[in-house]
C-alpha cells in the first residue's frame, strides 16, 4: 500500500471518528434535554451520577453535590437509578434541592450514555461541548477544579 | 500447611450420578404463601445480607436485615412483620464499622461483623461496642490481597473449635490459584487462607480474563452430616467437604440447558456484560426441614433487550435446581422474569423464601421487604 493511500485511510477514519463522535453526543445532549432545560442557559454542566456503580465515585459525587450545588445555578444534577427510595436516601439532603433530577427509568444506562462511573457534561446552548468520565482516579479533582 | 495442600485431586471421590444429565422431574416448586415486613423511609427494600435468627432466650424468631444506609443491623419480628430493634454501628472511632458488609449474630450481645472498607471482622455486644478485633488480610501474596465476602444464607459462616471460616475471593487473576477460604483463629488472631478452587477453570482452552465472575462460590452448611456444600460459579459439580478440603466428594449438579460456564469470546466485555453473557451457577442453600438443596442456575442473556436498551443482571433468565439428600437431581424449575430479586434468598420451615424486589416488578412496593415462599412438591405423577 502506498504512502498517500494510508494517509487517505487515516483522514478518513478520522473524519469518520469525528462525526460518530458528534452523533453520540447529540443523543446525549437529546437524553438530557428530556430532563433539564439548558438551552436558556449559555453554559451549563450536568453531572449524571449512576447511583448503583462504583460506590467510592457514587460518594464522592454526592458529597460534592451536597457542597456545591447551592452556590452553582449553572449545575445540574441527575442520579441514575431504578431505586428511587435509596437514591433519596443516598442523597440525603441532596435530593430536597430543584437541580436535582432522578432518571428512575434509567434512560441513560439503558441508552449506554453511562456505565458505572459518573459522566459530566459541559454544554453550551444546549449543545454538549465537552463530556468526561470521572473515574475513582479523576473524580474528586475533575469536580473541585472546576 | 494446611490439609489441603496436602490433597491430590485423585483423592476426590466422584458421586455415580456423574453420566446422568437427562432428567425426569419429580419435584417442583411452588408459591405457598408471602410473607412482608415493613420498613422505614430511610431503608432500602433491597439488601445483599438478611438472615434469619432465633433467640433461645426469647424462643423468639427474627428477620435480621443489613440497612447499609444507615450502618446498622435490624430485627423484625419474624410473626409481627415490623422492626423490633436495631443496632447501630458509628463510622468512626474505637467501635466504628466503615462499611458494614454482612455479620452474624450469635445472640444479642455477640454479633460478628465483617467491615470491608478497613478489612476487619470484629465481635459487637448489643450496644455496638467491639468486644475483638480480627485484622484481616495483610501482606502481599496473591490471596492477601482477596475481598472478605461477608456472611449470608447463601455464604455460610462456620465457627468450629475456635476457628471462623471466611470465604475469601482472591482478587488477582488467575483467581484459581488462590484459596477461597481464610480460617481466622479466634484466640490468637491469627490466620490463614486454606482450601482451594476446583480444576475446572485451569483447562488450559479456557482464557478467563480479570472480568471473570467464576471466583465467586456459594456455600451451605447441613449439620446433620456436619458437611459444607460448595458451589462454584463455572462448575458443573457441587462439591462436599470442610473449608480446609473442600474437595472432598463431588456431584453433578448441571442444569438441563447448560453443562457449566465458559468464558465469553469477547475480552473487552464489563464485568456486568461478562455475567450476562454466561451461564452459571450462582447461589446454593441446604434446606433442614425437608432434606433438600436448591442450587440457581443463571442463564446467559443478550446484552440488549428488544427495544435496545440494555439487559441488566437482575434480566437474567433463573432456575432452581433441586436435588434430593444424595445430590440427585430431582427437579429444575425456572421463575418467572422481573418479580424476583435472587441475592436475597432463605430457607425456612415454611419453604424457600425469595425476595421479590426485582426493578421492574410492578407490584414493587417501597415500604415494605417482601418474599414469595415457595414450597417444594412431588409432581402427581410421581405420588
Amino acid at each position: 500500500m502506498n504512502k498517500s493511500l494510508c494517509y487517505k485511510l487515516l483522514a478518513l477514519s478520522l473524519l469518520l471518528m469525528f462525526f460518530s463522535c458528534k452523533k453520540e453526543l447529540k443523543i446525549d445532549a437529546s437524553i438530557i434535554s428530556s430532563f433539564i432545560n439548558c438551552k436558556h442557559e449559555d453554559k451549563c454542566y450536568v453531572l449524571i451520577v449512576p447511583m448503583d456503580g462504583c460506590s467510592g465515585c457514587r460518594s464522592l459525587a454526592i458529597k460534592y453535590i451536597n457542597d456545591s450545588t447551592a452556590m452553582k445555578p449553572s449545575f445540574h444534577y441527575i442520579a441514575s437509578t431504578h431505586n428511587t427510595k435509596l437514591a433519596k436516601i443516598r442523597l440525603g439532603y441532596a435530593a430536597s434541592k430543584i437541580n436535582i433530577k432522578i432518571d428512575s427509568n434509567e434512560l441513560f444506562f439503558n441508552k449506554g450514555v453511562i456505565g458505572k462511573y459518573p459522566v459530566l457534561y459541559q454544554l453550551e446552548n444546549g449543545n454538549v461541548l465537552d463530556k468526561k468520565v470521572l473515574d475513582a482516579s479523576i473524580i474528586q479533582e475533575e469536580l473541585y477544579t472546576l | 500447611m494446611s490439609c489441603l495442600q496436602q490433597h491430590k485431586e485423585s483423592d476426590v471421590s466422584v458421586s455415580e450420578n456423574e453420566e446422568s444429565h437427562v432428567f425426569a422431574d419429580i419435584m417442583t416448586l411452588k408459591v405457598k404463601t408471602t410473607k412482608k415486613f415493613a420498613i422505614d423511609q430511610s431503608t432500602s427494600y433491597q439488601t445483599l445480607f438478611l438472615n434469619v435468627y432465633y433467640d433461645n432466650k426469647e424462643k423468639k424468631r427474627y428477620l435480621t436485615y443489613q440497612d447499609g444506609e444507615g450502618n446498622c443491623i435490624q430485627f423484625y419480628g419474624f410473626d409481627s412483620e415490623v422492626l423490633e430493634r436495631k443496632i447501630c454501628f458509628s463510622k468512626q472511632g474505637p467501635n466504628s464499622v466503615r462499611k458494614l458488609t454482612g455479620y452474624k449474630v450469635i445472640n444479642f450481645d455477640s454479633i460478628y461483623v465483617i467491615d470491608k472498607s478497613s478489612k476487619t471482622l470484629a465481635l459487637f455486644n448489643g450496644q455496638g461496642v467491639k468486644k475483638e478485633n480480627y485484622r484481616l488480610l495483610l501482606g502481599s501474596e496473591t490471596n492477601q490481597t482477596s475481598t472478605a465476602w461477608a456472611f449470608s444464607p447463601t455464604s455460610f459462616l462456620l465457627i468450629e473449635n475456635d476457628s471462623i471460616y471466611l470465604p475469601a475471593h482472591p482478587n488477582r487473576s488467575p483467581y484459581y490459584l488462590g484459596s477461597p477460604f481464610v480460617a481466622v483463629d479466634l484466640k490468637s488472631g491469627n490466620y490463614e487462607y486454606i482450601g482451594k478452587y476446583t480444576d475446572y477453570y485451569s483447562d488450559p482452552n479456557d482464557e478467563w480474563n480479570e472480568n471473570i465472575f467464576g471466583g465467586f462460590f456459594s456455600h451451605s452448611y447441613n449439620s446433620k452430616t456436619k458437611n459444607m456444600i460448595f458451589s462454584f460459579q463455572g462448575d458443573p459439580y457441587i462439591y462436599t467437604g470442610h473449608p480446609r478440603n473442600p474437595l472432598r466428594q463431588k456431584f453433578l449438579a448441571r442444569s438441563e440447558k447448560f453443562y457449566g460456564a465458559k468464558p465469553p469470546a469477547n475480552k473487552a466485555l464489563s464485568s456486568a456484560e461478562h455475567f450476562l453473557s454466561i451461564d452459571s451457577y450462582v447461589y446454593i442453600l441446604y434446606d433442614s426441614y425437608r432434606d433438600l438443596y436448591y442450587r440457581v442456575a443463571s442463564h446467559s442473556t443478550d446484552l440488549l433487550k428488544t427495544d435496545l436498551t440494555k439487559n441488566k443482571s437482575e434480566d437474567k433468565i433463573m432456575s432452581i435446581i433441586i436435588l434430593d439428600a444424595s445430590f440427585e437431581k430431582v427437579g429444575e424449575v425456572y421463575l418467572p422474569p422481573n418479580r424476583y430479586f435472587f441475592r436475597t434468598m432463605f430457607v425456612e420451615k415454611e419453604g424457600l423464601y425469595i425476595s421479590t424486589a426485582h426493578y421492574a416488578n410492578p407490584n414493587l412496593k417501597e415500604d415494605y421487604i417482601e418474599f414469595d415462599v415457595f414450597e417444594p412438591q412431588t409432581l402427581l405423577n410421581h405420588e
